[in-house]
């Protein structure tokens, strides 16, 4: 299939990482020394005993930042193609035609921020 | 091309049977992950360029994100995660649900109708994908907008115990 070969440099690092990183995984396991003992098979938590156990309930709040990133997120994706076209258009004297509903769209998620911002969203208390 | 469709597809059933297969939520996760890259591959292959880079960047980045957070906010302890058989209509409901969405699918490709051999030059590509989406889907381009403003103030709402005034 046409247009897919410039995609061939991807696929060989994809490739190469897994193949590099099973080797060394698989060397390290097969030459690798193994005297376990009680204190090498403990947890290690900066070198003093550990308190609790690791399975605490997170706070929501980080939920929320998550949250907020993968709206950004999405909003930055529709950046991308405008981005790449607005110099085209503009040169098509199209320029105002795809301004404009980006002006639009990111002044709504600019308020959308401005509110999350007064409201205290961002805080972290 | 076939090899590179069948090696994808593959990945992409072996990892989704091991999300719903694995008993720790973090290794259904990171199946997850997997499942949703050969997803790209498979985009990449039917020239849609951009979603493919779109799904690794918001999917396979963002939503993932999102999932493992839900998992740690979830916290179940390994007495929760221990081998439970659903009730038997539980069972049934689910396999007739799943047998609808896979039937409907079936139907819809079926009934697709366009030339996908002969693709336009630069199909599916970022600018060709965002010539048509300031033109032609410009409303949906902006109510896209709306939904994330009222998905940021929803979030903002749940999330937050108490708002400044």
């Amino acid at each position: 299939m046409e247009g897919l070969q410039h995609y061939t440099p991807l696929l060989m690092i994809f490739g190469l990482g897994i193949v590099f990183a099973g080797l060394f995984l698989l060397l390290a396991y097969a030459f690798g020394p193994k005297n376990p003992t009680a204190s090498k098979l403990d947890v290690y938590e900066c070198g003093v005993p550990s308190m609790g156990s690791a399975r605490e309930r997170f706070s929501v709040k980080f939920f929320l930042v998550a949250m907020l990133f993968l709206l950004f997120d999405v909003e930055v994706v529709f950046l991308f193609p405008w981005a790449v076209l607005l110099k085209t258009f503009k040169e098509a004297g199209m320029g105002a035609a795809v301004f404009w509903p980006m002006f639009v769209f990111l002044a709504m998620l600019g308020l959308g921020l401005l509110y999350e911002w007064r409201r205290g969203g961002l805080d972290w208390d | 091309m076939t090899i590179l469709f069948y090696i994808l597809a593959g990945l992409a059933l072996i990892s989704a049977i091991a999300v719903i297969s694995f008993r720790q939520p973090v290794y259904s996760a990171l199946s997850l992950v997997v499942t949703l890259f050969s997803l790209a591959g498979l985009y990449l292959t039917l020239h849609a360029e951009f979603l493919a880079i779109i799904q690794i960047l918001t999917y396979a980045g963002a939503i993932l994100i999102l999932f493992v957070f839900i998992i740690m906010l979830l916290n179940l302890n390994d007495d929760e995660l221990k081998e439970q058989t659903p009730a038997l209509w539980r069972r049934i409901v689910l396999a007739l649900l799943g047998g609808f969405t896979f039937a409907g699918l079936w139907w819809g490709v079926s009934k697709f109708e366009g030339d996908v051999k002969n693709l336009p030059q630069g199909f599916g590509s970022i600018i060709n994908s965002g010539k048509l989406l300031f033109t032609e889907y410009v409303l949906a381009f902006e109510i896209a907008g709306i939904l994330l403003t009222v998905a940021l103030i929803g979030a903002l709402v749940l999330a937050k115990r108490r708002l400044k005034i």
